[in-house]
Order: C-alpha cells, then structure tokens, then sequence
C-alpha cells in the first residue's frame, strides 16, 4: 500500500478505521462495538475483535500498513503534569514518576510514558508542561494482539484523551493574547485550561462529557400522568445531537412527544456539575486581580451541540465561542469532521512519542525496525557492490583490450631486443677474433721481398753461402753468411761494408749489423768471408689489416 | 531488548554481512585483483618498450651485412686450412707455376691454441724447395696469397751444393692457422668449429 496508514479509534460502543495517505483521509469505516466496562473483560473482548477489524482492513485495503490505536479503555490514566525545572528530559522524568504512583493497581503490571507538549514562553516560572498517560500491561497486549490478528503493523497505541489533551495545551501554549479560556467539550471527559500570553496557567480534566448526558437521558423520563419513558442509548444519542439544548416547546420526538420540560431535569444534574467544575477552576486558576470576564474558546463535540455551550456560558456569565470546526460534526459518521478522532490525529509526532506498549513489544518493533535498516542498508550496499563490480568489469576488459595489444608490441619488442643483442654479442665475439687474428698474423715477413731485396742489394763481388731466417716471438732475425772478394788488389778493399750500409738503409731490414769477418783465399780470390744479422721488417698482413677491431666497431665492414 | 529478540538481530547482522562481503569478494574484489595484475602487466610491458632505442637498433642492424661478410671471409680461409690435401696441391701447383721442386712436404700435426675465448688451428709445415732463386723468391711471394692464414717460422736458404748458377735450396717452415668463430657468431648465422 505504499504510504498508506491506518489510524484506529478504539471506544466502548464502536471502533472508527481510517486509512491515511499524506495525513489525509482517503477511506474509513465504523465497526460498532458492545465493550465491557471491567479492564479485564475489556482486554478479553478486544482480543477476539482482531477478525473482525480483518474485515475492515481487507475492505480498506491496507493490509499491512501501520496502524496507530487512539483508543478508550476502562484503566487508562491520563494527566497532564507541569515542572519548573531545567530540561525537557527532566520534566519527563519527573512525570512519570507520580503517574506511576498514583494509579490504581500495581505499576508493575503497567506501561507509563509521558511527552512534553511544551513550555511556558515567558514568566517567572515558566514551566514543562508534560502529557503523561499509563496503561495496563494486559490492555496493550490484546490491542497489539487485536492490530496484528487483523493483518496491521502495530505502531503505537495512545489513549484519545491524551492526545486531546496535548493538543488542547498546545492551542494554549500559542496563544500570545491576553487571559483566556479553552474548554474541550469531549465526548467522554472534558478538558479545561486557562492561560495566556504563551502561558497555561490552570488544567482540569472533567470526567464528564457528551456520552455523559446522554446516559442521562437514557434513565427513565418521568412524563405527568404517563408511564416514564426509557429511551435506549442510540435514540437517546440521536435525539441528543439532533436537538441539543431544545426551545421550550419543541418535540423532540413525535412518539413520545419529549419536550424540553421532561428531558431537562434528566441533564440538569450532569450540566450542573459542568458548571461546578469549571467554576471552581476558574476560581481556583484566576488571581482576585484577574477575575475579570474571560473569554472561553469551546471546541470537541459538545461545542457542536445546539444551545450546550450557551447554556453553560449563561450560568458562568462568561463568553463562550464555539470552534466551528467542530460544527456539523456527525456523530454517525465514521470519522466525520470535528469529531475528536481527527482532531487527536492532527499530531502524529505526538502519537509516535507517547510510546505506550509492553517492553518485550517494543523490543520487538525495535528490532524489526534495525532489522529493516540492516537489509535496507544491505540492499544499497549490494546495490552499491553491483555498481562497482560493473564498473570493475568494463575497467578490467579494456584494460585486457590494452594489455594484449602492449603485450603484442613488447613480445616484438623483447624479439627486437634479442636480435639486438645478438648483433652486439656477434659484434664483440668479432672484435674478440679480429685481435687473435691480428696477434696471430698481424706483422709478418714476406718472404719473397726479401729474397728480391738482398738479390739487388747483393754486389757481384759478394756471394752468399746462406741465409737463416727464424721467427722469434714476433720478431724475425736473420742470420746471414757470406764471402766477399776483394774489388782492389792494392789494398784489398771489399763491398762488404757497402752492403752492410745497404742493407741498413733498406726498408725491409733494419739493424743490419756485421758481425764477423775473416780474410780469406778463395777460388775467386782472396777476399773475405762474413756473417751479418739482421732483423727482416715484418710487414702487415694485407688480410689481416683490410679487416680490423676498429673497422667492425665503425661499422665499415665492407 | 531480550535476549532471543538479540540473537536474532545479531544472526541477521552476520547473514547481511556475510551476504555483503562474500558478494564484494566474488564481485569486486577477484575483478580488482585481476585489474591490478593486468594494469602491472600493462605498466610493465610499456616500461620494457620504453626502453629499446629504435635509433641505436637501425644503427646496429646496419652493421650486420658487413659483419657476416667477414664472416665468410674467415671461414673460407679456414676451410682451405682444414682441407690439407686441397691445401697441399695449391702449394705444389705453385711450386709448378713457379718452377721450383718440392724435394720434401711434412705436414704436422693439428694443434689447438688458445684458451675459451681465442681458440684456433695450427698446423705446422715443413718442406724443402730447390729451384733458381728467382723462382723461389716468385714462389714465395705466391704462397701468400694462397687464401689461408699462414705464417713463416723459419726459413734457411742456401745455395745448393754442387749447382750450378743461381740453383738455391730452402728449407721453409710456415703454420696454418684456422680460426674458429665464436658462439655470438655462430649464433648469427656462421658456421661452428
């Protein structure tokens, strides 16, 4: 049902359902009821009306919403407390205590709660004023028992008075005028305060109302001459509303044409003690310096009954004004228009404050209300889970996307840095072979010059016996005999110094030296026979210095 | 609060709590592990491409073909030296060539030098050459460019005994040396040992 919820007056004779959307009546209904007046025997009968109110709630179709119970038992305790102290809290405090106190059976086996409708706006002592109301453990018990059978959540269950009371306080908590009165006029108690400029200054509950005068006219009405007349409750009621306070000659029923001479002597008692009672408060509220003429501001459904409140207000020589949103209000009706089931409904904080139920009842309600935050707030974690791991899933396939493409690109990578590698290794192990080589076969003789050489270099007049070339380390050394005939028969001279000097001055041989020489006879002549040394130049190897480290490491190889 | 109405209160806690935190770990949490290891990955693969220089490759790359070019070089004069009969009738072509008589060939036995990173090849040969000096001066400066690697270690000319005009004697004593590539060679595209 959505926002829906239900509101329930609970009375002897009936029991009003209204579903509210918005604080707004959308539909109600009225189940006429036989209450008991002993509690016990109350709780028993309101147990077993769960069914029926089942009835009402399918009708209704609100099944399942939450219900707050206004309701009228025989044990209800309602008083309004007020405190000169320093914190709401404290006010409260202190009103349950005495409320507690002064019930009639034992405070164990009843429920008290009270709420603070306010406080004074000004004044020396300006006081809590605090709504207290218990109940007995067993009448909570079959209300809760009564809502849940038909189907409803149970929210709260407050006492009608209690609420009447708090909003009549209100009304005279804002009021900013000068000295003034409030009477509710109720249907089964009556509520009376004074006050002004922001300030309650007297309470009286009147245990009086209109059921009250029409119980009174439900007695026996002596008629001059005739049997009494009894009426029953219902046509009592009726003729009540209808006709109210009558003129002197109106009928007030055309079977028993009832007149304002019989019915008034059956009313006259209860509305003589209304008299009393407000009297004695206005005297007992107002200061000597005060009591002057105040103005009385009457709502509830007495204020709708015709020639009521003039009645009253013509005794007290005061000013009564009626509320005219009680006027027209229809007894008949289910929850009809100034009835004081919507009036006690004007405030739903103060219906969820009071918070009259048995503790296993509102641990309960507790517990389902945490449980319903615990899976509300798990829902939304869910909620908030799904979102992410949404999130999570469309992050993670791009990222895979991104990662297969890098991936791709650094598999390339990795196989182009190998093949680097590779040529740098090649390119090291090369320049590695290049030095053996060039160590090996870097400087070498050839041969074959040399051979060329000493044939030019070698004179006519010199022969050469043998020439011993031997590599040592990297040097090559040659050892060199020979015989040199004489070239001049005077003085003997040879070309053995000249070849000496020619050899030195090759650039094929360098450290020429002569190293023994000896006068000798030869077929040729007498000459000399010698041996020279020599270091033969070695000469780079053309294919070893075509190709070197350097090369490889400019990159010139060709 | 009784005790019961707690108790039920405090499974229900749990139960929401169990639900909510086992549906994060199958939900959310595997998800973000997985992102996390791709994003690493990610970060890791970019860093590892960040770090090659294109630049410094194209040069490297450049200077493969002249490389594998003295690759082969040195394979081809390794291959000479390794074919010894191929070897020996170049050197008694020459002689031939050159007119010069080979009177004495002794090949010596292959020798490995060197240590892991400068290994090769040396096999010594000895022989004797008789010819006019010329000739063996011509031939000599031919062995040369036989297309091995060889060096001379000895050498002892003298005229022969008895000969007439400039008819020489020579012992000669030269080593082939064969290199072989190292792995990092191979490995390019060379051919081992």
């Amino acid at each position: 049902m959505g926002s829906v919820s239900v509101a329930i007056e609970l009375l002897s004779d009936h029991m009003d359902v209204v579903a509210l959307k918005g604080g707004s009546v959308v539909a109600s209904t009225r189940l006429p009821l036989d209450l008991p007046a002993d509690a016990t025997a109350w709780a028993k009968a309101v147990r077993v009306i769960g069914s029926t109110l089942k009835d009402a709630v399918r009708e209704l179709d609100v099944d399942g919403a939450g219900a707050r119970i206004l309701y009228r038992s025989p044990s209800q305790s309602v008083d309004l407390a007020s405190f000169n102290v320093r914190t709401s809290s404290q006010a409260r405090a202190a009103a349950i205590l005495p409320a507690a106190a002064s019930l009639p059976y034992s405070a164990t086996a009843a429920i008290v709660d009270a709420v603070v409708v306010g406080r004074d706006a000004q004044g020396s002592e300006r006081r809590w004023h605090v709504v207290a109301a218990a109940e007995r453990i067993d009448i909570l018990r079959a209300i809760i028992e009564m809502t849940e059978s038909a189907g409803l959540t149970f929210n709260t269950a407050v006492p009608l008075d209690a609420a009447i009371l708090a909003t009549v306080v209100r009304r005279a908590l804002n009021w900013a005028g000068p000295q003034h009165g409030w009477l509710h006029f109720g249907t089964y108690s009556s509520f009376f305060i004074l006050g002004g400029e922001g300030r309650v200054r007297f309470e009286r509950s009147i245990g009086l109302g209109t059921e009250t005068i029409v119980q009174a006219l439900a007695r026996p009405i002596r008629v001059p001459d005739e049997e009494p007349i009894t009426l029953d409750r219902k046509t009592a009621r009726a003729i009540f509303y209808e006709h109210g306070i009558p003129e002197t000659d109106e009928v007030l029923s055309d079977s028993t044409k009832l007149t304002r001479r019989h019915i008034m002597p059956q009313i006259q008692p209860v509305l003589q003690r209304y008299v009393v009672e407000i009297r004695q408060s206005l005297r007992f509220g107002l200061s000597d310096d005060e009591k002057k003429p105040i103005e009385i501001a009457v709502s509830g459904p007495g204020s709708a009954i015709h020639g009521l409140t003039e009645l009253i207000a013509g005794e007290l020589k005061l000013t009564f004004t009626a509320d005219p949103g009680n006027a027209g209000f229809d007894f008949t009706s289910p929850a009809a228009a100034g009835s004081e089931f919507l009036e006690a409904l004007d405030d739903c904080r103060f219906l969820d404050q009071l918070n009259l139920q048995p503790r296993d009842a509102a641990a309960r309600r507790q517990a389902g209300r945490l449980r319903r935050w615990l899976w509300t707030g798990a829902s939304v974690a869910m909620v908030v889970i799904a979102f992410d791991s949404v999130q999570i899933g469309f992050r993670l396939a791009a990222a895979r996307e991104r990662a297969v493409t890098i991936e791709a690109a650094a598999v390339e990578a990795a196989a182009v840095q190998a093949t680097h590698d590779k040529i740098v290794a090649a390119i090291g192990a090369m320049r590695t072979l290049e030095k053996t080589i060039a160590t090996e076969l870097g400087t070498r003789i050839d041969l074959g010059a040399i051979l060329h050489e000493l044939s030019r270099l070698t004179p006519g007049s010199i022969k050469l016996n043998s020439l011993r070339l031997t590599r040592e380390k990297e040097r090559f050394t040659a050892l060199l005999f020979g015989r040199a005939i004489q070239i001049d028969q005077k003085t003997g001279q040879t070309e053995v110094e000249r070849f000496i000097a020619a050899l030195k001055a090759s650039p094929l041989f360098q450290d020429a030296s002569l190293r023994n020489v000896e006068r000798r006879f030869f077929v040729e002549g007498s000459g000399e026979r010698f041996e020279a040394s020599f270091e033969a130049v070695a000469a780079p190897d053309p294919d070893v210095s075509g190709v070197t480290v350097a090369s490889v490491e400019q990159g010139d190889l060709r | 609060m009784n005790l019961s109405v707690y108790r039920d209160l405090l499974v229900q806690v749990m139960m929401a709590m169990t639900v909510c935190i086992g549906s994060w770990m199958f939900l959310v949490k595997s998800k973000a592990e997985d992102l996390r290891e791709v994003e690493t990955l990610i970060a890791r693969s970019r860093a590892q491409s960040r770090s090659i220089d294109h630049a410094d490759l194209q040069k490297i790359s450049a200077r493969t073909p002249p490389l594998r070019r003295r690759m082969r070089e040195i394979q081809a004069r390794g291959s000479v030296a390794k074919d010894s009969s191929a070897l020996y009738g170049r050197i008694t072509d020459l002689a031939e060539k050159h007119q010069v008589k080979i009177n004495n060939l002794r090949p010596g036995v292959e020798q490995q030098i060197g240590d892991k990173d400068r290994i090769y090849i040396v096999t010594r040969i000895d022989m004797t050459i008789v010819g006019e000096y010329e000739n063996i001066a011509r031939f000599l400066e031919s062995v040369n460019g036989i297309g091995a690697y060889l060096r001379p270690i000895s050498v002892q000319i003298a005229p022969t005994k008895g000969g007439e005009g400039s008819f020489t004697v020579i012992q000669l004593g030269i080593e082939v040396l064969r290199f072989n590539l190292p792995e990092p060679l191979v490995a390019l595209g060379g051919t081992g040992p």
